[in-house]
């Protein structure tokens, strides 16, 4: 901080003593002035007896002997005195000499002095009166009174300007000089601070002692402060590190979802739209971003009772095309203050998701025609049979034989024969209805469900439709046409049985009947007689 | 006791006056009179300045040394209005002018008196 030489403490301290000494000055002067004029006049007064005592002897003889001659020059002599307007001398034998002015100012008065005998008998001869000059012995005074008091004053202000340097001298320079080496001097360095020459054992010097250790103090609170920080810093670094570059979502919510702290990789899972509204306060909470809410926010308030973790796999809502699967881990975890808190990790398994569907899928289905294989087909089969069971529904089962399927793929080729395939499966398909299923057992066997829709189970006229789209020809390439046919064995749920086991085998003895029969017809399982299309057997 | 003499104011014979007071006595030795109160010309004789006599007479009427008197007419002179008492020889002289002189008037030693002149007063 920069000081102005007038803020300083020599002019401050010196203006202090100046300000009181005048005001000391102003106060005592006048009093002092009067008595030092009253003084000079009471002086005067004396000077005047004593002028008297120096005459008294030859104004006594004066007086005495009537003498005119001795009284003109003890007039005179008086008269010739500044302090003295006029002068009498009366004897009394009859002796009056006056000179000057015996007429006293307004104000004041003559003085009168006894003239004794010169012969000792103590009898008095005369008196002598003189008017003072009232206006000289004043004005001496006054005089006197001024130089006294200017005096004075001068005292005073060399006293004033000696404290002002020695406040300079002994206090103010050597403060500044502390204060300069405090000033420049760098928190937590090693520098210190010296006493200023001659103020060692003094005030300043202990100052600048206790200064010292403290900037001791201060540095070494610095250095471990410093220290501490680096540490914390480093501390901090890595675990930023880790939970930045975790390839794991994590993600810290209260115990009811309210989102407090998350890492990128959780940013990047959960997509920057939920992001978003997770963000902003009160729209959103954790359990919301999941297909299963309700469900994942029970498990949030669980957890704190629990105390175990929690792992599952849950699925983000509003990815109908691409679903997105997280393997999430929830377990409570409590902070500084004591509140529980919710640490949700999670890992990213759609693509595992995904690719464990595919692989369902392919095994579920025939690569050649995308039918349901046996072993899928069995499995929704057994499916819908509970559906239909629990709804009271009925269901039909349609054992499908291709007729002469075997001499085209001995004629024509296996590729020719899956040519075959591929069309007799999509006309089947086209046949059927979107809950009915169509799989393909195995070879040239195909099995059909029909589910009972709200018009009824209409099974003879589907089974004659199908007779007659897969009796058309098809077309193998090159312009070749080939044709086939069908056997369908019938079995209905429930008037044939209960079980898929029991209505497949009633299907399949069925389907034999109509090969046997003459094929190319369909045939319920028990009644008789078979229908054989006739139009096209040969 | 020589100081414890008497001294004596002596006139002539045949002066009129028949006895002086202290004071009238002082008047005319310090020259604020020059005559008798019954108005006849006074003449002061002096003993000699280092008298016994004069030191005594000086002292018993104004309380004064000789040479404080010798000042006191010194002061007189310059007036020319005053001239101090005629300084005689010795008693004898005094005596004799007194004798000689009807104004005069003197002082002596008691032990010096005689006849031929008039005791008027006592310096005591």
């Amino acid at each position: 901080m920069r000081i102005s030489p007038w803020n300083g403490l020599a002019v401050r301290v010196g203006s202090m003593i100046a300000i009181s000494a005048f005001l000391f000055l102003a106060v005592f002067s006048y009093f002092f002035y009067q008595r030092t004029f009253q003084n000079e006049i009471r002086a005067t007064t004396h000077s005047l007896s004593q002028l008297i005592i120096t005459v008294e002897s030859s104004a006594a003889i004066a007086s005495y002997l009537n003498n005119v001659e001795i009284a003109t020059e003890v007039v005179q002599g008086l008269e010739r005195n500044d302090m003295v307007s006029g002068v009498s001398i009366r004897g009394s034998s009859g002796l009056y000499l006056a000179t000057g002015d015996m007429t006293p100012r307004h104000d004041a008065e003559l003085h009168q002095y006894p003239v004794g005998s010169p012969v000792g008998d103590g009898e008095s001869v005369g008196q002598i009166t003189i008017n003072p000059n009232q206006q000289f012995i004043e004005q001496r005074a006054r005089k006197t009174a001024t130089i006294q008091v200017q005096s004075m004053a001068m005292q005073t202000l060399i006293i004033v300007i000696l404290v002002m340097i020695l406040v300079y001298w002994q206090l103010t320079r050597p403060i500044r000089f502390v204060a300069q080496q405090l000033h420049d001097l760098q928190p937590g360095s090693g520098q210190r601070l010296c006493s200023p020459a001659g103020h060692r054992r003094n005030e300043i010097g202990g100052l600048v002692v206790d200064t010292n250790q403290l900037l001791e103090t201060v540095q070494n609170a610095i250095k471990k402060e410093q220290d501490l920080r680096a540490q914390v810093e480093s501390l901090e670094r890595r675990f930023r590190l880790i939970f930045e570059h975790a390839s794991g979502g994590i993600a810290l919510t209260s115990l009811h979802g309210k989102l407090l702290l998350h890492n990128p990789a959780f940013e990047k899972m959960v997509g920057s739209n939920f992001m978003k509204e997770l963000m902003e306060s009160g729209t959103k909470i954790l359990p919301d971003i999941f297909e299963k809410k309700q469900k994942v926010r029970k498990i949030l308030l669980q957890i704190p009772t629990d105390l175990s973790p929690i792992a599952m796999d849950l699925k983000l809502l509003g990815y109908e095309k691409e679903p997105r699967w997280l393997h999430c881990l929830f377990s409570s975890v409590e902070n500084e203050d004591g509140d529980l808190l919710i640490e949700t990790i999670c890992y990213d398994i759609s693509e595992r998701t995904l690719r464990e569907k595919q692989i369902q899928l392919q095994a579920d289905r025939d690569p050649l025609t995308g039918l349901l294989n046996r072993r899928g087909g069995t499995h929704y089969l057994n499916l819908l049979l509970e559906r239909c069971r629990a709804e009271n529904r009925h269901l039909a089962l349609l054992m499908i034989d291709l007729d002469r399927f075997k001499p085209i793929n001995d004629t024509f080729g296996h590729e020719s024969g899956d040519k075959v395939l591929c069309e007799v499966a999509g006309r089947m398909l086209n046949t059927v209805r979107q809950d009915d299923l169509v799989i393909r057992l195995g070879g040239d066997e195909f099995l059909i469900a029909l589910v009972e829709g709200h018009g009824g189970l209409q099974v003879a006229p589907v089974a004659g439709k199908i007779l007659r789209l897969l009796r058309e020809g098809i077309d193998i390439g090159e312009g070749q046409m080939v044709n086939v046919g069908a056997s369908i064995g019938i079995a209905l749920y429930p008037e044939y049985g209960e079980e898929m086991r029991t209505l497949m085998d009633l299907a399949d003895n069925a389907m034999y009947k109509v090969k046997n029969g003459g094929r190319n017809g369909y045939c319920f399982a028990r009644e008789e007689p078979c229908f054989i299309d006739r139009h096209t057997s040969d | 006791m020589c100081f414890a003499a008497d001294v004596l104011v002596i006139v002539n014979q045949a002066n009129e006056v028949s006895s002086l007071d202290k004071k009238q006595i002082i008047d005319l030795y310090m020259g604020r009179y020059q005559n008798f109160p019954n108005g006849e010309a006074a003449f002061p004789l002096d003993q000699p300045p280092v008298s016994e006599i004069r030191t005594i007479f000086y002292q018993n009427l104004v309380n004064k040394s000789v040479a404080q008197m010798n000042a006191y007419w010194a002061k007189l002179l310059f007036t020319g209005r005053a001239s101090p008492p005629r300084v005689m020889t010795d008693s004898l002289a005094v005596k004799r002018a007194v004798r000689e002189n009807k104004g005069a008037i003197g002082y002596i030693d008691s032990v010096d008196l005689d006849k031929t002149v008039k005791v008027v007063g006592r310096a005591d």
